[in-house]
């Protein structure tokens, strides 16, 4: 019977994984000792030092694949940011930009009017330097629930203007907005529940109830409250969604102004549906905004010009 | 002045000491080095040692009727033993520079 030697299945996925020079210079050497610790240990009958011998082998490949990795990482990157004319590097760097320049740009409303005071000296806080600091985090997350889904989309159509988007560049700036979605799901359905209540709390200098923002979506479930709870799946899925149309608009209108109009429109949208939903299925009134932007994209026909 | 990091030292220290033709597989490595060495990181260690050129490596002559992968065996290069020997010097004459 052909019998499999030890690290064959390892070596199989390395071969998927790593190049030629890293399978000649990281992978075999590792697997080759295994192979012969095992030969040997097996040759005088050992069964429990194949056993330790085949356990230490293999970690030792995770070892080297992760260590690997590590080092590659920062290459990879600079290579995959560099790939199609920079085009996802580009688009990543002025998503980046919108992102902060938008979480800023929301924090500062809410921190000017509930930490600063003013009185007829100037302006003052009540808050120690820690506090602030504390404040300011708790701020963040609000922030990004809306920076990240409207900044991310508007770098897109910038990062894209002028240049015409290969397949691969716009899956690979898809799977980032997805990435990116899930994280918003992490942030809206714990992290900026918690961070509003500790946030409420410390500028009101006593315990508070939880309100709807401050419920995590456990919360929110338990209580029944279906609009909101779907509002928050909803928002989370905003970066993808958006993203979406973003791409689609610059590779087939090549049109920053109808992208912006179309992430202006989706704002107003997600806004009205918060205040005048009802009369509407909860869980129709959370998604339609995104559900208009999917339908709306899936429809987008190619210019005339560009056709 | 291009550094010797501690790792990369010690192993070109135990394949000079190893014999005459100064040659070593991995785990062979790890098992001379008492410990300071791991199986996992070793590789890493020759790999990059090798990309400098402070080690070269050979795959062995695999004795007969045995099965699986050739093993890599590494000997140092002029090179390596150069540099060793000139961190070596530096060590002794500044050792708080060499850490």
């Amino acid at each position: 019977m052909n019998q499999r030697l030890p690290g064959e299945r390892l070596r199989a996925l390395a071969s998927r994984l790593c190049s030629e020079i890293a399978m000649e210079r990281l992978i075999d050497p590792v697997l080759a000792d295994l192979q012969r610790e095992d030969a040997d240990a097996a040759r005088r009958g050992q069964a429990w030092r194949r056993r330790s011998v085949r356990i230490a082998g293999t970690l030792a490949f995770w070892k080297v694949i992760g260590l690997h990795a590590a080092a590659r990482a920062p290459l990879l990157a600079r290579e995959w940011a560099a790939a199609d004319e920079h085009v996802v590097g580009r688009t990543m760097a002025f998503s980046a930009t919108f992102i902060a320049a938008l979480t800023l740009l929301f924090v500062w409303p809410l921190f000017s009017s509930t930490v600063i005071q003013r009185d007829a000296l100037g302006y003052y806080t009540k808050f120690s330097g820690h506090d602030l600091a504390w404040l300011v985090l708790t701020m963040v997350p609000q922030a990004m629930a809306v920076g990240i889904p409207l900044g991310f989309p508007c770098g897109v159509l910038f990062g894209l203007r002028r240049r015409t988007p290969t397949a691969r560049a716009r899956r690979n700036i898809l799977l980032i907005a997805t990435a990116c979605s899930a994280l918003m799901l992490i942030v809206v359905a714990w992290v900026m529940p918690e961070a509003n209540q500790v946030f409420r709390e410390m500028t009101a200098g006593h315990r508070i109830p939880r309100g709807l923002n401050e419920l995590t979506l456990g919360g929110l479930w338990a209580r029944a409250e279906w609009f909101d709870f779907h509002f928050r799946l909803a928002l989370a899925c905003a970066t993808a969604v958006l993203t979406w149309f973003a791409c689609r608009v610059m590779t087939v209108r090549r049109s920053i102004v109808l992208g912006l109009a179309g992430v202006i429109v989706y704002c107003w949208g997600f806004l009205a549906v918060q205040f005048y939903h009802d009369g509407l299925p909860a869980v129709l009134a959370a998604w339609l905004p995104n559900l208009i932007t999917a339908g709306v994209t899936a429809c987008l026909k190619p210019s005339p010009r560009l056709a | 002045m291009p550094t010797l990091p501690a790792k990369e030292a010690l192993i070109i220290e135990l394949l000079s000491s190893s014999g005459p033709r100064g040659e070593m597989y991995g785990l062979e490595i790890v098992a001379a080095s008492k410990g300071r060495l791991k199986r996992g990181t070793v590789y890493v260690t020759l790999g990059r040692m090798e990309e400098k050129g402070l080690v070269a490596s050979r795959l062995e002559d695999a004795p007969p009727n045995a099965g699986g992968l050739p093993r890599r065996i590494y000997a140092p290069t002029a090179l390596g033993r150069r540099v060793h020997d000139a961190w070596s010097h530096v060590a002794r004459l500044l050792p708080e520079f060499a850490r």
